[in-house]
């Protein structure tokens, strides 16, 4: 699938800052209308990312089953060992003791989830929040640089949405060996928790005829410049309906 | 052609300038990909193996349509599943298929056989979408009988999220009162269900 971004320096430049350790802020917020290349800008973001980072994705369309299923994918793309302190509060909480469970398999989000049923809100609070205080813990100590890329927020529950706007993210900001990024059509409100460790983006269309023609010609696109500035002008910088038609165009016989 | 395009896309509205592309692009697509895109147009993902149950094709014809649906402008990944069209594609195709009833629910259908039976939630709730967007006449006990069988094995479902993938498989349909009533999910997804967008 080719990406449809003519042009996210600035975007990409910031993510490169916060890269470097150069920025006080870890949470980079990216809002955006359907079309305007959030995913795309989310991989180019992962592309980014050297050997060092370990880079763990994932789209809340498949977080059903909410926190513990964001638990469970940092879990599987960092590994099981990197989370003893998780994994004991895990078992002390479904054994009712402390076991040792380093160097098991990672543990399912099923499991989670069970654990964090529970009819009872202030039981599940505090449940959830124990595990998150471990979670975190491993995570700073656990030696690496993590960059977390969360990508379809507009379209998230109630629940992962409470959770991922307060807690998740107030402890993000006190981790500064890592880097989240939520992209959406909407993205979570400032919070004063972690607001001061946030920069927040609007994707803007992208109006440049410049940038377009460039891009085409990247793609190994022969197509006039004119055409492009057509395109651009009559779909407003709209990124998605201009690849589309440009898409179009290289199709046309003969060009 | 160009200017043909061109003038098309000047006099539309924002909101249908997405929809003018789609249709030109497909034009020049072979009938077997236009029938691909459509039949896809109505699932939140699609793979291989989900291809060949809404195509009715074989394996081999099912990952040749998957290679071609990949290579489309307005295909992405969706990840952990698959593929799916971009939201917004997503929307003009469906919205358009929603004007061909027959069609939608032959799609719906299918779809709603390859997930019938299955024991995990994420594909019980693609089920039930299915099944309401298909007109099945079964869907409404298979919700009552799927969101109890949920309440009694502990599972906090259907969470805000799923019961918007699930309402929006009733559509505008008026009978949703009726339905949630008789199932037990608790108030906060009847709230999710009751309010959300139900257009995808």
């Amino acid at each position: 699938v080719r990406p449809i971004l003519a042009n996210r320096k600035s975007e990409l430049e910031l993510f490169r800052e916060m890269l470097r350790s150069s920025s006080s802020r870890n949470i980079l917020l990216i809002e955006g209308k359907s079309g305007f290349g959030k995913t795309d800008l989310l991989n180019l973001f992962a592309a980014e990312c050297g050997p060092e980072i370990t880079t763990v994705r994932f789209d809340v369309r498949n977080a059903k089953s909410g926190p513990s299923y964001v638990f469970s994918q940092f879990e599987e793309e960092i590994g099981p060992a990197a989370f003893p302190s998780f994994r004991a509060e895990l078992s002390d909480w479904i054994h009712g003791r402390r076991v040792n469970v380093s160097g098991n398999r990672a543990i399912g989000h099923q499991t989670i989830q069970v654990l964090l049923h529970s009819d009872d809100d202030e039981t599940r609070i505090y449940r959830l929040e124990s595990l998150k205080s471990a979670f975190f813990s491993d995570l700073r100590s656990c030696g690496r640089r993590i960059v977390a890329l969360i990508d379809s927020y507009d379209q998230v529950g109630t629940d992962l949405d409470n959770w991922l706007c307060g807690p998740f993210l107030s402890a993000v900001g006190r981790t500064p060996q890592m880097i989240a990024v939520i992209a959406g059509q909407l993205v979570p409100a400032a919070n004063l928790e972690w607001s001061h460790r946030s920069c927040r983006l609007n994707l803007e269309p992208i109006e440049s005829a410049d940038d377009w023609h460039r891009y085409a010609c990247e793609l190994g696109m022969s197509i006039e410049f004119g055409i492009v500035h057509a395109f651009a002008k009559v779909l407003d910088g709209h990124p998605l309906n201009i690849c589309l038609a440009l898409e179009k165009y290289s199709r046309k016989p003969g060009r | 052609m160009i200017p043909d395009l061109l003038a098309r896309l000047s006099s539309a509205a924002p909101a249908e300038k997405e929809s003018v592309l789609v249709e030109f692009l497909m034009s020049e697509y072979p009938k077997s990909l236009q029938e691909a895109v459509w039949a896809v147009a109505p699932l939140h993902w699609f793979d291989p193996s989900l291809l060949e149950a809404v195509l009715t094709v074989g394996n081999a014809a099912a990952r040749r349509s998957y290679a071609a649906l990949r290579a489309l402008p307005f295909v992405e990944e969706f990840p952990g599943r698959g593929h799916t069209l971009r939201e917004s594609t997503r929307i003009v195709l469906l919205t358009r298929l929603k004007n061909s009833r027959p069609r939608l629910a032959l799609y719906c259908s299918r779809a709603m056989k390859y997930f019938s039976g299955r024991s995990d939630p994420d594909a019980q709730i693609e089920y039930l979408y299915h099944s309401f967007a298909a007109g099945s006449e079964n869907a409404e006990s298979e919700f009552a009988r799927i969101t109890t069988e949920w309440a009694t094995t502990g599972h906090r479902l259907p969470d805000p999220l799923s019961a918007r993938v699930i309402a929006a498989g009733l559509g505008g349909s008026r009978n949703i009162r009726e339905v949630l009533q008789r199932a037990r999910c608790g108030a906060a997804a009847r709230q999710a269900m009751e309010r959300c967008d139900r257009r995808l």
